[in-house]
């Protein structure tokens, strides 16, 4: 990926990279968790990536088959990732009991 | 739950197909794959139900910001497709347009309410005005197309066909026309139907071509030709469009006519809603002067050329046959587009003129209010310079704001004309002098568009000049708007009220000739009264006294049917129709040749008609029964024959000429009734001469008019009175029908419907222009003592009294209004010429109407300042200091 220059975190940052930290891994997901505006997720989301923050690849097409569905793309965070949200669950104290895990749905 | 409500709205693939091609190629498939897997994801997870289909339409629609993201991120390989800066500048511009303009939902919402509302209006009336006046005739080369007609009035004779196709050389072809109907007989019923009589050359002369079969030929005008040409309407709707109807008969009033063809779609018969065209025998009523002549020039030949060759035809046509006084009278030829369409083209332009200032206020409106908003935004704006933005860019932002609501509302403003011409475009229709079908057809909403595009660029004039590079210092301190800001909406709120003004003004002179108008006495009495024209198909009697007691029985079986109180016969409707105008004069006294004959409007009536219509007698007395054909040939005169052919001197006993359908024998003047306005409210009585029926009916069975018209006095409604008298007439004669019944009280209104229409409209556009005018003077008042709270505050704690205030306020906002108004009436004076035609009665520069305006003006002006005023002499200052 291009740039690897730091990006900057701001809350809204922060709240997408928590919210794929807590297991929600699809752009729509990340969408309807964190209460951000539609607009602006996917713009995050490949900022992230392109800082190298983040990594994304595609689901198993057999997984997606059994659901009777098209494969999805899901994001996890990396090394440099889950650093940059440490440092930003300690700045944004609210952030921590923004989001559910994945599982707790 | 259905198949297709398991599928993702087909809307959603459009859209990321579309936004993925701003995307370079190599990124293409990956970005659409995840957008399509995530869409159908939630969409499967969603309650597909109409929130949730927004709701993806949306976030597929959102797909455009993340496309942007992506085209950031890789600005080296924007490659082939669109320029990106730009788009991100617009849909940043966008963004920022739509929650600034969400912040203040009020503003929005009355700034794109007063655009849709002025958008539409003018859509509605261009509409028209393209439809009407602007699109030519629908048919080849229409310029080509003449109508030719003399002064007074504009219908000739076959004879005159005939003469001038003989003798003529400017027109390639030539057909006499008149407007008709038909009863339809079919499966033993009847339907009345619609279509112009016309000679041979009649679809030659248009240039019309057949979608089946033929339409006329030579030999169609003469008897025995019994054919019908169908309108490709008719045609579709009768027959279900089997195109082996050609051949057939269908049968008109009691005469079997085969069917030779269908004329093309998409055309104009002449007459509106025509759905056949039968032919006009030549031989037959060949004297009579009922046609209209139309004519399609020749190669080569200018209109001028033909007018002047009918000018010296006509004139050597009188003094051969010895008639120089009617015919030596200026004969012309003219476009038939401009004979058609020439009254109505003022009208119309008068009320696009009035409704293009309307816009002009709604544009000033908006942006005062946008000016408004940029004024209080000062501060914002000072700040972002102070950034660095680049003043450039402040404008760009500004721009896109008024451009979105411009497009909004504009867009919204189609939609509502769109809406309107729906609902009132029939009525619209059927009051023009031509077939048309008004909707938003290209060019007019070419014409919506342009208009947007005009109005967003002049909204956004305003905001824009006034962005300079600002020292945030200095408008922070300054903490008011700045000197140029309250100049410029001071000066939209003065044009505001200048053009309000003027439309006020119009319309109170519109309204004052409407009022006139219809205080005017019409010389009858219309309230009982009931016209019903009897169309009584093919000739059936020899002898003119045959056709006098066939009308006797009818009005006597009429005059049985309970609630009718009288029936009369008459030949021609007043206010109606104008009838026909002969030469009159008094015995020995026939005007040379060459000179201007007196000419009398020909009203032949049954003895009981002026008692039955409430006429009231000057002198001498009305007709008697025994007055027929074998008496002494007698007439009744109007006050206007017998002022201008007897000057104050009693008629009474003395005798007059009318030649038309006396001969040479003389009348003696037994009665002189008086004035009725037979033209219409605001046409002055033409001379009248009144004859007794059975004396004019030798001259009407020589022409083969039949048709005549029973005036009936009851107060029945007209369609209760219409089935009884069309069961009656059919007991009486099964071939005739009632071809039209109209209340007289409805007819006098129908009469100056066109006048009502326009003064009523003007009075709409004045309304708009007054409250807007008022709403800019309140908004800059109240924008002002806004502004100036603090100001106020220290001058009422400094012991200023708040009455003061508030009149100084109120005085501010009244400077403004009466410049207003003093510009505006102004311009009202000068345009008013634009009026002269609707006028009745008012003169145009009818002080009273412009005080009035101004007095309404400067009231609606007093109040609008008045309330922001008292909140300045309401201020606690303590409040504000605090």
């Amino acid at each position: 990926m291009a740039s690897k220059k730091k990006p900057r975190i701001t809350y809204a940052t922060a709240t997408v990279l928590y919210a794929i930290k807590r297991g929600h891994c699809y752009g729509f997901d990340i969408m309807d968790i964190s209460g951000l505006p539609d607009g602006t997720v996917y713009p995050i989301l490949r900022r992230l990536q392109a800082a190298g923050l983040l990594e994304s690849q595609w689901e198993e097409a057999t997984d997606a088959r059994t659901a009777n569905r098209p494969a999805r793309k899901l994001y996890r965070l990396t090394h440099s990732g889950d650093q940059a949200l440490a440092e930003a669950v300690a700045r944004f104290r609210g952030l921590s009991s923004s989001i559910p895990t994945s599982e707790a749905l | 739950m259905n198949n297709n409500q398991n599928q993702l709205p087909e809307i959603c693939g459009r859209i990321l197909t579309l936004v993925a091609r701003l995307l370079p190629e190599d990124e293409r498939d990956d970005w659409s794959r995840e957008w399509n897997s995530e869409l159908n994801f939630w969409w499967q997870n969603s309650g597909k139900d109409f929130a949730a289909n927004r709701n993806v339409i949306r976030r597929s629609c959102l797909s455009i910001l993340d496309v942007v993201a992506i085209r950031r991120l890789h600005p080296a390989r924007t490659g082939t497709t669109m320029n990106i800066p730009m788009i991100e500048k617009i849909t940043d511009d966008l963004r920022y347009s739509f929650r600034s303009l969400g912040r203040q939902p009020t503003l929005a919402l009355a700034v794109l309410a007063i655009l849709a509302v002025g958008i539409a209006a003018n859509t509605v009336v261009f509409s028209i005005v393209q439809n009407v006046v602007l699109a030519p005739l629908p048919f080849p080369e229409p310029d080509d197309i003449v109508q030719v007609w003399p002064d007074r009035s504009r219908s000739l004779s076959k004879n005159t066909l005939v003469e001038l196709q003989e003798q003529s050389t400017s027109y390639r072809s030539l057909a006499a026309w008149t407007e008709s109907d038909f009863k339809l007989r079919k499966d033993g019923s009847a339907a009345l139907i619609y279509g112009p009589e016309a000679t041979a050359g009649f679809f030659e002369v248009l240039g019309l071509r057949p979608a089946l079969g033929r339409l006329f030929q030579d030999g169609d005008d003469q008897p025995g030709a019994n054919v019908v040409v169908l309108s490709h309407e008719f045609w579709t709707q009768e027959f279900g469009g089997d195109s082996s109807v050609v051949g057939n008969t269908i049968n008109l009033n009691g005469i079997e006519r085969v069917v030779v063809g269908v004329v093309e779609p998409g055309t104009d018969l002449l007459q509106k809603n025509a759905q056949v065209v039968v032919p006009s025998y030549l031989n037959q009523s060949a004297g009579a002067n009922y046609l209209d002549i139309i004519g399609r020039l020749d190669d080569g030949v200018i209109l001028d050329q033909a007018r002047r060759e009918f000018v010296g035809l006509v004139n050597g046509w009188g003094e051969r046959d010895g008639r120089s006084p009617e015919w030596t009278v200026s004969a012309n030829v003219t476009r038939l587009f401009d004979f058609i369409v020439g009254n109505i083209r003022t009208t119309l332009g008068l009320l696009m003129g009035a409704v293009s200032v309307t816009l002009l206020i709604l544009v000033a409106n908006v942006s005062s209010l946008l000016l408004a908003r940029a004024l209080a935004r000062d501060k914002e704006t000072a700040m972002r310079h102070a950034l660095g933005a680049p003043v450039g860019r402040i404008m760009q932002m500004q721009i896109t704001e008024t451009a979105l609501l411009a497009v909004v509302g504009g867009i919204v403003g189609v939609g509502i004309a769109g809406f309107a011409l729906d609902m009132i475009g029939p009525a619209i229709a059927d009051f023009m002098p031509r077939t048309i079908d008004v909707g938003l057809q290209g060019s007019v909403l070419a014409f919506a568009g342009t208009l947007i595009v005009i109005v967003g660029a002049a909204a956004s004039l305003g905001p824009v000049l006034l962005t300079q590079k600002k020292s945030l210092g200095h408008v922070m301190h300054r903490g008011t708007a700045g000197r140029n800001g309250g100049r410029a909406q001071s000066f939209l709120v003065v044009a505001e009220v200048a053009a309000a003004a003027a439309l006020v003004a119009g319309s109170s002179l519109l309204v004052k000739s409407m009022a006139r108008t219809m205080d005017v006495d019409p010389g009858f009495e219309a309230n009982a009264l009931t016209y019903v024209s009897v169309d009584v198909g093919p000739d059936q009697w020899e002898r003119p006294a045959d056709l006098e007691d066939y009308y006797r029985r009818l009005t006597s079986r009429l005059e049985a049917i309970p609630g009718v109180i009288g029936a009369a016969t008459i030949h021609a409707v007043p206010v109606l129709n104008s009838g026909w105008s002969m030469s009159l004069y008094p015995e020995g006294a026939r005007p040379p040749a060459g000179t201007q004959p007196n000419f009398a409007n020909w009203r032949p009536v049954t003895h009981n008609y002026f008692e039955l219509s409430g006429m009231t007698f000057l002198s001498g007395s009305g007709f008697t029964e025994e007055m027929t054909q074998g008496s002494e040939p007698v007439a009744i005169l109007n006050q206007a024959a017998s002022q201008a052919l007897f000057g104050n001197r009693s008629p009474v006993g003395e005798l007059v000429m009318f030649p038309f359908d006396a001969g040479q024998q003389a009348l003696r003047v037994i009665g002189v009734v008086a004035d009725v306005r037979i033209r219409g409210l605001r046409s002055a009585a033409p001379m009248t001469i009144y004859r007794p029926f059975p004396q004019s009916t030798p001259a009407l069975h020589r022409i083969g008019v039949h048709d005549r018209t029973i005036m009936i006095e009851s107060q029945l409604p007209v369609s209760t009175l219409r089935l009884a008298i069309e069961s009656a007439l059919r007991e009486h004669d099964p071939m005739a029908n009632v071809a039209r019944a109209q209340s007289m009280t409805n007819v006098i209104a129908d009469s100056v419907a066109e006048q009502r229409m326009v003064a009523i409209l003007m009075t709409g556009f004045a309304i708009v222009g007054l409250s807007l005018g008022a709403l800019g003077i309140y908004g800059i008042m109240a924008f002002s003592v806004g502004q100036r709270i603090r100001e106020i505050s220290i001058r009422l704690a400094l012991g200023a009294e708040g009455k003061t205030l508030a009149v100084r306020i109120v005085r501010q906002g009244l400077t403004l209004a009466i410049m207003g108004v003093m510009i505006g009436s102004g311009i009202a004076v000068y345009l008013s010429r634009f009026l002269t035609a609707q006028l009745y009665e008012v003169n145009r520069f009818d002080p009273a109407s412009y005080l009035a305006a101004a007095g309404v003006l400067l009231s609606a002006a007093a109040i609008s300042s008045f309330l922001p005023a008292l909140r300045a002499a309401r201020t606690d200052p303590m409040e504000v200091l605090k």
